[in-house]
């Protein structure tokens, strides 16, 4: 059973894959005839107002609003895929026919059908994204009365992919559909054709369930691909199935020169409005065009450092680890700063948006005497997605100086859920329910879902959580003797010094401790990919992330004009990519749904300078509280960012 | 009835007995695993495992063994992570040799927490690894009372290379006695061969910062300045690029002519050339070599040393220490050298005749007087002598006090044999807060407070008693002749002291135009516990410490603060700015506390230098 299904379904996936190589070569994207008993049907393209072989880039217009659209009217001329196909009768008289379109992503979903059981739908598969004409109470509408005169009649219709596209329930605000809570995902779209007799859909042998998509059966949605394609729908006497050979490929682009929204949760209008430029502010047309807002850091107050007095450029000063071990040895508590990091008081101070190079620059401020802080910034984008290829061109700062010393910031490009209400819950946890909170302890309470998920790259002077017996490093703290220099100034051990021109590239996915994975783990596992062995480590079974660490060198990530950060977040794995363009990625971190639960939900790209309490990072060889106040700002660009 | 009570009596006391044998048992036999390698007898055969000062609360043992003896029993050679041996532990249940200590000798305080380190070589073949690295404690009757371990343990453990072990373990709740042992051992359970080397063990933890409480915190509200009390403004005293001054070399010249100055050397600067405009210079009588005098000379934006001409006198009166004073005891351009040893005392000056910057120049000192006694007193040049200008004419005086608290005054009076030193005015009775044999006590003069005539002269003492730390600002009053308050009938006999920084008697000061464009500063300088630089002001009543004092500028990562030994000798050496010359050097002798150091060297990364600090802004 489970043999046949596989090859049904590795069929399917050739013939769609062939299908489309085929076609690409010979520019032709649409369908050849099929038949079935009572008609032909032949030439189905899902548009001829758009190329297909173009990248549809998302439209941000009124995307925050509505969700996004595909296509909107500055895409084709009224908003709509027009599709069309062509159909012979070959009944023995004229009649009307019965068809609906349909469309699902193909870059981000599950398999349609559950490979120990080719009769039943794959596991999660309802959660794909597919849909239809988005007036779910329209079925399959019918063609105007065709003559058996054994000629093709052309059919138009037209479709557009929106959010919530099953209209469901969850993503609803009172009567107000949030289609932007569902929104579209990026990647490739098919479409599916189905064409069947009017009796057939008056006989109910297409069910309504597959009919009208916002439709549940059994409390579950069933993926028309399923139904039509492996399920019961394939067997329907005169019903013809037609994937389209072509595929739209859709990204997202948000602009970072769209300027910056100041979200009022964080700032008063009548702050913001004292604080506002012309590309940062929370007017209506920032709100309606920025595709980004300014990130505002939850500040653990439990996370309160005794920091050092000291306030100096660790980048440009020269600060070496000579002065890391005497600052750490020698000045007295009453000398100390004690402090949280901070968020920006004030809003676009620290963060600017340039509309004329499409690029953001951020900086954490610098500290002056009296008013010490070690203030994190960033920004976040607007517009949620599931899954993606989510890649960001930046240049953050160099994190090491010449004599590798570390500045105490963790560059973060990290993807967090969007909101944790009910509406934006992951798929429920089977065993034993996710921990509830993300700050909650180890004595948290589990519930069947949240709506808590991240994914992060974090960057910084860290050392590696495995193999478990090499952490921690044997440290030599040093003592307070002023006449024994080798006292105090006590080298890294060996291991450390090893790596000293490089930080650490630590890839997180929060699963909030579900169990549900069969290689769920604590402590050490290793697992590969592509050849690479990564070790992935979690403290605890109650812990709530799952990490791997890559020590990459500081010059070549931050040193250069720009690097590029990708989390490519697929509905079954995650995989962490880095390198100088797009097309020289290398993989740094790689996790699959075997050992950690990857989110499903909607969420949002963040990049950020912060500065982490090292004790987070179990094991660093530098302590944050041990690194002077930054005595210049600390510069970060944002120069692209693309989603596909 | 009775029966049955007299049962339930045995049944209570054969409860408590068992009771007691099973706390017994416990406490001598802990349900534990019990782990032991015997470690001195293997240990008497390898080279002594390396504890010391470097790194601190550390100990490395690497299984070598010691020239021409037997290889004992565990080690092996041929493959090594370092050396020659290293140490196996071939099959089931195998242990290597342990390194060992008690308790005593790493310090009973110190064992709160232990890290350990080791590489291990797991030979490829064998089945599964299931091993450890071992800290154990046993007490003195051979009982573990703490075991604990870092698991080596398959899948993954590399095989035919070395790799690294470490860790750190938490030892707070065991509890250590003395004759506690404790000991660091690899354990191995599985068929597989393993090699181990480089045992490292690191005791102490992190040490606790000093002090009591953080004053400044951010998170209950902005900050507010609290008078002296830190954190402090940092003000930079920056290096000056100087032509030929470069490590250790004052001039960068060769032999005698490189400017080596030692922190040990006499040395003193001043004003003793005419024709200077006003610099001074550095005399430098060193421990080994000739007196020089270095100059600055702003063509070539160098200094320059000259050799001294006619100071047979002074190298010739004693080894051992010898004390330098400046002033400009008789009228003219120039300042003169007062010169003390153990034995005699002499008043020098110096003329140049082509000037201090003209190639092949030699200074000359010239004794303007000369005696083994200083007046009719035995010289002894531990007590309170300073030479500064107390009654503002000009002209430098003597100043003297003795142990009592009395003082004299002296004047230089040049006249028949070369001049003698008058008495031109003297306290016999003790003056209050002067009296060193109440403790310790130590005497400054200097402009402390701008605008007056004559430099103040400030007595920072530390009480015997309680130790607390008090001071007085004191003027000489000429036409009283005596020595009076600062500030009479303010605030009483002493200033008054705010903050943590009290000033001490081992404090150095500095008083000088250090200012960028040559105004005048007030420095303190503390070496107590660390480096502490500040500058600070005095007004009527008290002190106020204005800003912490670093350095910037220096080359690569050599901070003069981080010296063993810091050596800041003041002066305007290039123009009417004061700055500091500079010189850093680490002692040789690892038990040298901060006074006398017999020998200096270059730690890696930190060699000696000679360097002209000033500020800049």
């Amino acid at each position: 059973m489970r043999t046949s299904c596989l090859v049904r379904y590795l069929i399917f996936t050739c013939s769609v894959a062939c299908l489309t190589a085929f076609t690409a070569c010979k520019h032709d994207t649409r369908t050849s005839e099929v038949k079935t008993e009572n008609f032909i049907v032949r030439g189905f393209s899902p548009s001829t107002n758009w190329d297909m072989k173009q990248v549809l880039n998302l439209d941000y217009e009124g995307a925050l609003q509505n969700g996004f659209i595909i296509p909107t009217v500055r895409q084709t001329k009224d908003g709509f895929f027009d599709l069309e196909f062509s159909i012979k009768n070959t009944a023995s008289g004229p009649q009307k026919f019965a068809f609906k379109i349909y469309y699902q992503n193909e870059s981000y979903k599950f398999p349609e059908v559950d490979p120990t059981d080719s009769t039943r739908q794959g596991e999660n598969a309802w959660e794909n994204f597919y849909g239809s004409w988005e007036d779910t109470l329209s079925g399959f509408r019918e063609t105007e009365v065709i003559a058996n005169d054994n000629s093709f009649h052309k059919v138009t219709s037209q479709i557009r992919i929106v959010g919530n596209p099953r209209n469901e329930k969850r993503y609803f605000n009172g009567p107000w559909n949030d289609r932007w809570k569902r929104n579209p995902r990026v990647g490739e779209y098919s479409f599916m054709l189905v064409v069947t007799t009017p009796g057939n859909i008056s006989r109910k042998l297409i069910p309504d369930h597959i009919q009208y998509i916002n439709q549940a059966y059994k409390g579950e949605f069933i993926n028309p691909y399923f139904f039509f394609v492996y399920g019961p729908g394939k067997k329907i006497p005169n019903t013809m199935v037609s994937v389209s050979p072509a595929r739209l490929k859709v990204m997202a682009s948000p602009d970072p020169g769209s300027g910056i929204y100041i979200d009022p949760v964080h700032f008063k209008k009548e702050v913001v409005d004292k604080f506002a430029t012309s590309c940062c502010g929370q007017d209506d047309k920032t709100f309606r065009n920025a595709a980004f807002s300014q990130f505002i850091h939850f500040i653990d107050a439990s996370t309160k450092l005794k920091n050092i007095p000291v306030i100096g450029d660790v980048l440009q000063d020269n600060y070496s680890k000579m002065d890391y071990n005497w600052n750490s040895r020698f000045y007295r508590k009453e000398e100390l700063i004690a402090a949280t990091s901070l968020t920006a008081p004030e809003p676009c101070q620290t963060v600017f948006s340039d509309p004329v190079h499409r690029k953001i620059t951020m900086f954490n401020p610098k500290a002056e005497f009296g008013k010490w802080q070690k203030q994190n910034v960033g920004v976040i984008t607007r517009h949620p997605f599931t899954y993606g290829k989510w890649t960001v061109k930046a240049k953050l700062t160099e994190l090491l100086n010449k004599n590798n010393m570390w500045n105490g910031l963790t560059n973060a490009v990290w993807l967090i859920t969007q909101d944790q209400a009910e509406w934006n819950f992951r798929r429920e946890c089977k065993k034993g329910g996710y921990m509830a909170n993300y700050y909650g302890g180890q004595q948290d309470v589990r519930v069947k879902n949240v709506g808590y998920s991240e994914i992060d790259f974090e960057i910084l002077k860290t050392v590696p959580y495995c193999p478990q017996w090499l952490l921690p490093p044997a440290y030599n703290n040093g003592l307070d003797r002023q006449y024994d220099v080798p006292a105090w100034n006590v080298p890294f051990p060996e291991e450390i010094t090893a790596d000293d021109d490089k930080i650490t590239v630590a890839c997180t996915n929060w699963d909030m401790a579900c169990w549900d994975p069969s290689k769920f783990k604590d402590g050490c596992q290793t697992i590969s990919y592509e050849g690479q062995t990564f070790w992935a480590h979690r403290w605890d079974k109650n812990y709530r992330a799952i990490t791997e660490k890559t020590p990459e060198p500081d010059d070549e990530l931050f040193g250069s004009p720009y690097y590029y950060f990708q989390i490519d977040w697929k509905p079954t794995e995650i995989i962490w990519r880095i390198g100088p363009s797009k097309d020289k990625l290398r993989v740094v971190g790689y996790v699959n749904s075997s050992m950690t639960c990857i989110p499903n939900n909607s969420m949002l790209l963040i990049v950020t300078q912060e500065f982490h309490n090292t004790r987070w990072w179990v094991g660093s060889q530098y302590l944050q509280e041990n690194i002077p106040f930054p005595g210049k700002n600390i510069v970060g660009e944002i120069y692209e960012v693309t989603i596909e | 009835m009775k029966s049955k009570g007299k049962l339930y009596r045995n049944l209570f006391i054969i409860g408590l007995v068992f009771l007691i044998m099973t706390s017994v048992v416990y406490r001598y036999l802990p349900f534990r695993k019990i782990l032991r390698v015997t470690a001195s007898k293997e240990m008497s055969f390898i080279g002594a495992a390396k504890t010391g000062s470097e790194p601190p609360n550390s100990i490395a043992f690497d299984f070598e063994v010691a020239p021409g003896k037997e290889i004992p029993n565990g080690i092996i050679t041929g493959n090594a992570h370092s050396g020659k041996y290293a140490a196996k532990a071939f099959g089931k249940n195998a242990f290597t040799p342990a390194l060992e200590r008690t308790a005593a000798e790493l310090g009973v305080n110190k064992l709160k927490y232990i890290s350990v380190s080791a590489w291990v070589f797991v030979k490829p073949g064998g089945g599964d690894v299931t091993a450890a690295l071992v800290l154990a404690a046993s007490n003195n009757m051979g009982v573990n009372i703490c075991w604990k371990g870092i698991g080596l343990k398959d899948p993954l453990v590399p095989r035919g290379k070395w790799f690294k072990m470490s860790g750190q373990f938490d030892l707070s709740d065991v509890k250590f006695g003395n004759d506690t042992r404790v000991q660091l051992y690899f354990w191995n359970n599985s068929s597989t061969d393993i090699l181990v080397d480089d045992y490292f063990m690191v005791y102490g933890g992190p040490q606790p910062r000093r002090g009591d409480t953080t004053y400044v915190d951010l998170t209950k509200g902005p900050y507010q300045a609290k008078f002296n009390y830190p954190p402090f403004p940092v003000r930079f005293l920056r290096m000056a690029e100087i032509v030929g001054m470069q490590d250790a070399s004052l001039t960068g010249g060769a032999g005698d002519q490189k400017g080596v100055v030692l922190p040990s050397d006499a040395i003193v600067s001043g004003n003793f050339f005419a024709g200077n405009a006003g610099r001074d210079v550095l005399f430098v009588i060193p421990k080994e070599g000739n007196p020089g005098i270095y100059a600055y000379c702003p063509e070539s934006n160098s200094f320059r040393r000259s050799a001294v001409e006619g100071t047979k006198a002074l190298l010739s009166s004693a080894p051992g220490k010898q004390y330098l004073l400046k002033g400009k005891f008789i009228i003219g351009e120039t300042e003169q050298l007062l010169y003390t040893d153990e034995k005699s005392c002499m008043l020098c000056k110096f003329s140049s005749k082509g000037g201090t910057c003209r190639d092949g120049n030699n200074a000359v000192a010239e004794i303007l007087w000369q005696s083994e006694k200083f007046d009719n007193l035995s010289f002894d040049p531990e007590k309170p002598l300073l030479a500064d200008d107390f009654d503002g004419d000009g002209i430098s005086e003597l100043l003297a006090v003795d142990l009592r608290g009395a003082w004299k005054l002296y004047r230089f009076q040049t006249g028949k044999a070369g001049g003698i030193w008058a008495v031109i005015a003297e306290g016999k009775e003790e003056m209050p807060g002067w009296q060193p044999s109440a403790g310790t006590i130590r005497f400054t003069s200097g402009h402390f407070i701008p605008g007056r005539p004559q430099d103040e002269l400030l007595a920072v003492a530390e009480n015997g008693r309680d130790g607390k730390c008090s001071y007085t600002l004191k003027v000489y009053d000429p036409s009283g002749k005596r020595f009076v308050s600062c500030f009479p009938g303010k605030y009483g006999l002493f200033q008054k002291i705010f903050g943590l920084d009290t000033l001490k008697p081992a404090d150095r000061f500095y008083c000088g135009s250090f200012g960028p464009n040559g105004s005048p500063m007030v420095l303190r300088y503390n070496r107590d516990w660390r480096y502490d630089l500040k500058e600070i002001s005095f007004s009527d009543s008290t002190y106020h410490i204005l800003n912490n004092i670093d350095f910037a500028g220096y080359s690569a990562d050599h901070n003069p603060k981080y010296y063993e030994v810091l050596k800041l000798i003041p002066g305007r050496f290039t123009g009417n700015q004061c700055s500091f010359i500079v010189i850093g050097r680490n002692c040789k002798n690892k038990d040298y506390d901060g006074m006398e150091c017999s020998e200096y060297e270059d730690l890696p990364g930190l060699p000696g230098f000679i360097s002209l600090y000033s500020f800049v802004n």
